[in-house]
């Protein structure tokens, strides 16, 4: 009782102290959101002078939102979205230096898209995510397209008629993507800097590229397909569709994609064979002392989904020899990443990633030339189909 | 600056602390004044204690066709015309008596009247003038006899008094419609008509010196704890007022807890409801004059439950308690996280919801705290003249309110759009917890201020002081928060939903602190398992 009462009092001592201090914080992040752009895609590139060049979009807030009402009163031809760039030593300095041109602080919070260009991701990506890392306005989740054929000021100022918000689309499209053709692999900053904090791996950034010049430039005339080798933070080469979906079924992460199988039934003509599941398991062996050798084991099942001949799966040796078909052209796709990634010496797979979880002693020996190992190393694929249904039809219709 | 809020407080605390303890001094009370023998000292009596009151009504008759005189007094309008005339005025005049019955028997001559001539059901012999006095005043009838110091108090109380109706506040869909009147009598009757049980107990006493106001104690023995009937008792029996106009008077001198903002005194329209909580051993105090009946103790979950509750089925019930809570939460809560997340917290909210909520920000030339602020006054604002004034210019209301305020703001760009639909959301949330009415705004300006200083962090750390202040309240001896805290697991079946009645099988253990079963079987399996 009594230690209840010296308690009180001293309460009743600091108590004002304490409700002072309340009143003397806060309020420095109090922020206006009509005084603020919330940006939602940064684009960094460099200049032929070395200066990094920022640019960032941010709806115009009138427009941008549902207010119709309001919003009429603005006049037809404004846009939902504005773009600025400015330039700088650093990304950051870069970053700052747009306020020059701004009516409103820049707020990074809300950023969805992050452009690099190709300059920028030769030089090292691990200057930008230093910032990134350092300020808590960020937003680490946000997705990272790497800019293969253009500025990224041109790709910035696309725009777009099925998103008030280009970058909104692009977003968007990247997921479309890779849950229907899996062609182009999401990314988040976090997880590009997970890959190169690992020991043993390597990051593999999405790429998007022009595919057709108009003007003006238009999202939907944007291609993200393919995506991009890094070894460590730079880049240095590039995997085509194909082989970012091969890259996603061996990491376990895209079970989607369609393969276009010939048909030995008619000259020139395909079945379709359509992923519904797969699962990849990651090996490595060791031939002898510092020469492993990774093997891949791929589970498919999947179903045929168009056939332009006839193809009668009912027979089972039918039904064997299209399974090997298709088992033959995954497995090549994933060899030609395969060999592509050791050409690059890109560690993509992670298979170094193993060597370090399964066999760290062996690892702390071969970790020093990794990259020269792994360029060198023998593989094995190994590819398992199994066509579980021939689609809706037994057999393709036919004429007769 | 501190030290003398703090002295005042102090001072105020002292004071509520020697009122609580001071107990009622008997030795104040008035001896008692015989009743004069002589009619003519009565009369005289009389017309100086009343003089001015021209209500008085007195009338001296000779009893039936004897020399004996008496006099009748009684309050007009307080007492009923048509009893006074059948059942005493008429008797007392056309009585025959044996011939020297009352002139023989000076000293039995009251109970001669009262047993032989009188048609009253009820009559009492007085011989304590300040007693006598306090009947006349409650619309009895007064017979003063020459020459006997006794006196007949025959009960002729009947004066106009509004007929038992559904009451304005507490409407239910499913359930009893009636309500309590201002008449204790008729309100005393009314939870007896839903207990029918002598356990049912009605302790009555007087509260007021000036007002005399009754005041009923109703418990039911054997489920209400002795202890608690007699905190009753002890705290009403302190009370020290000259007038009980409302049952609020009693409220605010039996409470627990003066300067909480939270109620620790319940109170109901209902005798079904009333007649619920006196079966889960709380006591009811029931004031003349007033339709609002107390019970105490009161629990905060008591604000989140209602009658149809136990009317409709259990499922559905559960379902509306659990929005009630939901609705409790958003009533104090939604303005303060509208300002801190607009203020602080702006990457929380989804891009699309944000970019719509700063367009709609757009122009307008206040943060969203003084929109918070501006329209939590208005709507103050409104629902008292909707309280005040009178019916018939109800209409004006709603149309300035609604449009005028609310719709022509918005388009003036004074108010954005989101701030309208909160606090409309929060003023309908505030609806559903009658209870807790007038005591949610003052909740939500704090936390909305707390909002706009420290952020979400803020709104946080007020609601944990708040949950901390719940659980230190007590309410006749019964934590506030209970059964939640502490926690007691076998009254949680009643808390966030409400089991069906046949899994209801005992009564509040929070409220009673002993077993008492509601279902007969589970009486017995208990006493089968001692």
């Amino acid at each position: 009782m009594k230690s209840l009462q010296s308690i009180r009092r001293f309460l009743g001592r600091i108590g004002p102290v304490l409700m002072l201090a309340l009143m003397l914080t806060g309020c420095w992040d109090n922020l206006k959101v009509s005084e603020a752009h919330f940006v939602t895609a940064v684009g960094i590139d460099k200049g032929p002078d070395g200066l990094y060049e920022v640019t960032v979009e941010f709806p115009t807030p009138l427009l941008a939102g549902q207010n119709k009402e309001r919003a009429r009163g603005g006049g037809e031809d404004q846009k939902s979205v504005d773009v600025a760039t400015a330039k700088g030593d650093t990304f950051y300095t870069a970053g700052r230096n747009l306020s020059e041109k701004m009516a409103r602080r820049i707020v990074p919070s809300k950023t969805e898209l992050v452009l690099v260009s190709e300059q920028v991701a030769r030089d090292g990506l691990l200057e930008i995510f230093d910032f990134m890392e350092r300020h808590q306005d960020t937003n680490m989740v946000a997705n990272i397209l790497l800019v293969k054929n253009a500025t990224v000021k041109e790709i910035m100022e696309a725009q777009s008629q099925q998103d008030k918000i280009p970058s909104q689309h692009i977003v968007k499209s990247i997921k479309v993507n890779q849950d229907n053709l899996g062609t182009t692999k999401e990314a988040r900053i976090i997880d590009i800097l997970k890959d190169i904090a690992a020991p043993g791996r390597d990051p593999l950034l999405p790429a998007i590229e022009v595919e057709q010049e108009t003007e003006p430039l238009k999202v939907k005339d944007l291609a993200i397909t393919g995506s991009a080798m890094l070894k460590d933070d730079k880049l240095v080469g590039y995997l085509d569709g194909f082989q970012t979906r091969s890259w996603l079924l061996v990491e376990n992460k895209g079970n989607n994609g369609l393969y276009s199988i010939p048909l030995a039934e008619a000259e020139g003509r395909f079945a379709v064979f359509e992923l519904l599941s797969a699962k990849a398991t990651k090996k490595v062996e060791f031939l002898q002392e510092n020469k492993p050798k990774f093997i891949i084991d791929l589970k498919v099942t999947g179903n045929v989904g168009e056939s332009q001949a006839s193809l009668d799966l009912t027979e089972p040796e039918r039904k064997a020899s299209f399974e090997a078909q298709v088992a033959r052209i995954i497995r090549e796709e994933i060899e030609s990443t395969l060999i592509t990634s050791q050409q690059c010496q890109s560690d993509i797979f992670g298979f170094g990633n193993l060597i370090h979880k399964k066999h760290l002693a062996q690892w702390r020996k071969l970790q020093d030339n990794w990259d020269e190992i792994y360029s060198k190393a023998p593989y094995e694929i190994r590819v398992d189909v199994d066509v579980k249904r021939s689609g809706y039809t037994r057999k393709a219709p036919e004429l007769k | 600056m501190f030290s003398e809020l703090k002295r005042k407080a102090n001072q105020l605390i002292r004071f509520y602390k020697f009122w609580q303890e001071a107990t009622p001094n008997q030795n104040d009370a008035v001896r008692p004044e015989p009743i004069p023998v002589n009619l003519e000292e009565i009369k005289q009596k009389l017309s100086t204690e009343f003089a001015g009151c021209d209500d008085l009504i007195t009338r001296e008759i000779f009893i039936g066709k004897t020399q004996k005189k008496c006099l009748i007094a009684y309050i007009d309008n307080l007492a009923n015309n048509q009893i006074l005339n059948d059942n005493i005025v008429k008797p007392l005049l056309l009585v025959e008596l044996p011939e020297g019955l009352l002139e023989q028997n000076d000293s039995q001559i009251a109970d001669i009247i009262m047993s032989r001539v009188l048609c009253n059901s009820s009559l009492q012999i007085k011989d304590n003038w300040q007693q006598t006095i306090e009947c006349l005043m409650t619309g009895d009838t007064i017979i003063f006899i020459q020459g006997s110091a006794k006196v007949l108090v025959a009960a002729s109380r009947g004066w106009e008094s509004r007929t038992v109706s559904e009451p304005q506040t507490e409407t239910v869909v499913r359930g009893p419609r009636e309500g309590f009147i201002e008449d204790i009598g008729v309100n005393c009757a009314l939870i007896r008509r839903k207990l029918k049980n002598p356990n049912l107990k009605m302790e009555r006493m007087t509260l007021g010196r000036e007002s005399k106001t009754q005041v009923c104690i109703c418990y039911l023995q054997g489920i209400a704890s002795r202890e608690l009937v007699q905190e009753v008792k002890t705290r009403l029996s302190k009370i020290d007022l000259d007038a009980v106009l409302e049952s609020g008077y009693i409220e605010e001198m039996i409470e627990d807890a003066p300067f909480s903002f939270f109620p620790t005194v319940g109170n109901s329209e209902k005798p079904d409801v009333v007649a619920a909580k006196l079966l889960e051993g709380r006591v009811a105090i029931v004031c003349d004059g007033t339709p609002i009946v107390l019970t105490v103790p009161y629990i905060f979950l008591e604000a989140l439950q209602s009658s149809e509750d136990y009317y409709t089925r259990s499922i559905s019930s559960s379902l509306l308690r659990t929005i009630r809570i939901i609705c409790f939460y958003v009533s104090i809560l939604l303005p303060a996280i509208y300002v801190a997340l607009l203020g602080f917290h702006q990457s929380v909210l989804p891009l699309n919801l944000l970019l719509t909520i700063s367009a709609s920000q757009e122009g307008i030339p206040f943060t969203p705290f003084v929109e918070a602020l501006f329209m939590g006054l208005t709507f103050e604002i409104l629902q008292e003249a909707g309280i005040r004034m009178p019916r018939a210019i109800g209409q004006s209301i709603s149309i300035v309110g609604a449009l005028v305020i609310g719709e022509a703001s918005v388009r003036a760009g004074l108010v954005s759009d989101p701030m309208v639909i909160i606090t409309a959301i929060t003023a309908i949330t505030t609806f559903i917890l009658p209870p807790l009415q007038r005591v949610l705004p003052f909740f939500r300006l704090a936390f909305t201020v707390i909002a706009n200083i420290l952020g979400l962090l803020g709104v946080f750390l007020l609601l944990i002081a708040v949950v901390v202040h719940m659980c230190s309240l007590r309410s006749f001896g019964v934590p506030y928060m209970a059964p939640l805290a502490p926690l007691v697991p076998s009254d949680l079946k009643d808390v966030f939903i409400r089991v069906p009645h046949w899994a209801l099988l005992t009564r509040p253990r929070s409220l009673t602190w002993q077993e008492t079963g509601r279902a007969k079987s589970h009486l017995a399996k208990k006493n089968s398992r001692l």
